[in-house]
């Protein structure tokens, strides 16, 4: 036979299977914001957005596709996609903000590039975003400086093209010389090109040396399974007034045993009930942020201990109230600023320094981010953490307990 | 069993309990009659521990329930006003859960689970969930719960409030039980029937103070066995010298009581001396305890 803590712990355990509903918004309301968040911002380690250049070729030309290509070749492929279209449709998708930028390769580019005449690219930029187009531009400013310096490097080669693209007759006497001619140039500046006589090379930094970059979704997703827990926590320090208000705690009250094992009933429901929701909530979140499976002990067990501390001092302030309404607000006005500043809606790494270095004073705040950074950042003061969450929970235990006789001797029903 | 020496509460201005001093013996039921609000269960609070008296003492067998409360209430069982019950359990688990709480485990549990499941009528029903109870059904069970330890002392606190009338007539045989088995029984109620029904002794308490205490005879002796006459009409000052031979508990422009011997004979000479308009309502109650308190307080016991 089960003992009465054990039968307390298992009577609210059934009460909270009961209410699926309520089961359910802890668990989807994390999840939802974090996927979202997730999805708005990029998610884990999945890359950065790619943008998509649209291109309208009016000249359509050997010269204009060599360019076009360009742009969609080596690591400039990561960051931007080509698109060819017509003048038409290019409107309509830069109307719908649906591409990150509009090129116009005006007719005769080729021609007057190869004649060195004046010529003009025409850019359009998506005002809505910002680093693609910048970076598309960057990119064309390169080229046409390149191009520049093709023209000034092969001005006579060049002019033997144009003439070839004129007239479509080059004979192979012609061919060979305009080879040999381009050969000889490459030679004369072989020694200063390969390699570059002036050598840009990048010095890495102390900070640079530190862990890899950790995506914001997987820095959000502890954030989030404590937001569930302190969902739950308003639940379940409301059924104690339940119990209170019907009657249940002043019978309990006048048993010799009964409010003492009816406390410790409800700390053990808490734990499994913590335990249930950050084991569901890290697998998924593990499983989708890649999350090293070593690192999933250290998160789980952190992530209860962390709820369990919030547990007792919310559950507190709960059995501080005089009535059951005022408990209700009370304890739902204090989660929302802990769920804010304490890296549960948005990880302390993405908020101005000052509203983080607040969050830090914030316990949930303390300890999400002695767990992150014992995870991602390899700054581990888990034992401090850990005695800590030791010391908070035992003082605030006597005091719940000492509350709990309290509010029974003090409740008129 | 139950001793309650001189205790006082009071809450803010009010005091709730003043002075208040009785005893019940095993074996016996001790009603506390009054209106609500007169401090019953705050006297009930006081002797289950849940409110420490700012003055006297709660004795269960000899021990102090808030100097030595894990002595005094292994002998003390509670039915409070509130129905202390899980919705989502079962009868039998609710009683299990209880029983546990008081102490009880293994087969002894399970043979008192059964036990009072058939002394309250429920036996037939002990796998549903409470939720699917009647008001009555609840009020038995809650009544069983509290008496499945067997307590030497047991404390009820208005147990039929709301009850259906088979309901209330399983508790009021289940209490009788009880006193025959030796336990002493504090009943408060404000129905002054289950009152003289029930109990060796009563108190009748008003604004905190036992205005009145003894066996039902004794305080039926102290209406000198005068009948009670009320009529209801429309009267002014006046008229209250057409009944100054009789004794009047209350008189106001709307109603008028009286105390008489024999009122049944002396009622149609009370009303000849009204004008016939006046009158539209006259009754005749025996000496009973609502009597009493009406003549000691001037209200009802409804009030």
């Amino acid at each position: 036979m089960l003992s009465l803590s054990q039968l307390v712990a298992k009577i609210r355990l059934q009460s909270v299977l009961h209410e699926k509903w309520g089961l359910f918004s802890w668990i989807t309301i994390p999840i939802i914001i974090v996927f979202l968040m997730s999805f708005i911002t990029g998610g884990g380690d999945q890359g950065e957005s790619r943008g998509t250049l649209l291109v309208t070729d009016l000249d359509d030309s050997f010269v204009s596709n060599l360019l076009v290509n360009s742009l969609s070749q080596g690591e400039l492929s990561s960051w931007i996609g080509i698109k060819k279209v017509d003048t038409e449709e290019a409107e309509k998708i830069m109307q719908a903000g649906d591409a990150s930028a509009w090129l116009t390769i005006e007719p005769d580019f080729a021609e007057d590039f190869l004649n060195q005449q004046p010529t003009q690219l025409s850019l359009v930029k998506n005002p809505a975003q910002s680093v693609i187009p910048d970076l598309i531009e960057s990119a064309l400013l390169l080229f046409t400086d390149a191009g520049g310096y093709v023209q000034q490097l092969f001005s006579e080669e060049l002019a033997t093209i144009a003439a070839v693209n004129n007239s479509n007759d080059l004979s192979d006497i012609e061919f060979t010389a305009l080879s040999l001619s381009i050969r000889d140039r490459i030679d004369v500046f072989a020694d200063s090109l390969d390699p570059l006589l002036i050598e840009l090379k990048e010095r890495q930094t102390e900070q640079d040396n530190s862990a890899p970059s950790v995506g914001f979704g997987l820095l959000m997703f502890p954030g989030a399974i404590m937001m569930a827990l302190l969902f739950s926590i308003s639940s379940l320090a409301m059924l104690i007034w339940t119990d209170l208000q019907s009657g249940v705690l002043t019978r309990l009250s006048a048993s010799s045993r009964g409010l003492g094992a009816y406390f410790l009933g409800q700390q053990w429901a808490v734990l499994v009930i913590f335990s249930g929701l950050v084991l569901l909530l890290s697998v998924l979140g593990g499983l989708y942020f890649d999350l090293p499976l070593r690192q999933w002990p250290l998160l789980i067990i952190g992530l209860i201990i962390s709820g369990f501390v919030m547990w007792q001092m919310l559950l507190s302030l709960v059995l501080l109230m005089p009535t059951q309404r005022s408990a209700n607000i009370v304890v739902n006005a204090a989660i929302f600023p802990i769920l804010m500043l304490g890296g549960s809606f948005f990880p302390m790494e993405a908020l101005p320094d000052w509203l983080a270095q607040i969050g830090l004073y914030f316990p949930n705040g303390y300890f999400l981010q002695a767990i992150k950074d014992a995870l991602f950042n390899q700054h581990n003061y888990l034992l401090t953490a850990s005695l800590i969450a030791a010391v908070i929970i035992g003082v605030f235990w006597l005091i719940n307990r000492a509350l709990l006789s309290r509010l029974v001797g003090q409740n008129k029903a | 069993m139950l001793n309650v020496v001189q205790i006082s509460k009071q809450f803010g201005s009010i005091k709730a309990v003043n002075n208040v001093s009785f005893e019940v013996k095993p074996g016996e039921i001790y009603g506390l009659l009054g209106p609500n609000g007169a401090g019953k269960s705050t006297t009930i609070r006081c002797l289950s521990g849940l409110t420490v008296p700012d003055e006297g003492e709660c004795l269960i067998n000899g021990h102090s329930i808030h100097s030595e409360p894990i002595k005094a209430k292994q002998y003390l069982g509670l039915v409070p006003q509130d129905l202390a019950l899980y919705q989502d359990l079962s009868a039998r688990d609710n009683l299990q859960f209880w029983g546990q709480a008081y102490g009880l485990s293994g087969q002894a549990l399970k043979q008192r689970q059964q036990a009072v499941l058939e002394q309250v009528g429920l036996d037939k029903r002990a796998k549903e969930p409470v939720n699917n109870f009647s008001g009555g059904m609840k009020r038995r069970l809650n009544f069983a719960c509290g008496i499945i330890h067997e307590p030497k002392a047991l404390l009820l606190d208005e147990p039929t409030v709301g009850v259906d009338p088979q309901s209330r007539e399983h508790l009021l045989n289940a209490i009788e039980t009880l006193k025959q088995n030796g336990t002493a029984v504090l009943y408060t109620t404000h129905y002054m029937q289950e009152a003289e029904r029930l109990c060796d002794r009563v108190g009748i308490i008003d604004q905190g103070k036992i205005i009145a205490q003894g066996s039902v005879a004794e305080l039926r002796k102290q209406m000198d066995e005068k009948d009670l006459i009320t009529l209801e009409g429309q009267f002014d000052d006046a008229d209250q010298n057409k009944v100054s031979d009789y004794e009047v508990l209350d008189f106001s422009p709307g109603q008028i009581r009286l105390m008489a011997a024999n009122a049944s004979a002396h009622l149609s000479e009370i009303l000849a001396r009204f004008e016939s308009q006046q009158i539209h309502q006259a009754s005749v109650q025996q000496a009973n305890l609502e009597s009493l308190f009406i003549k000691l307080t001037g209200r009802e016991l409804r009030d």
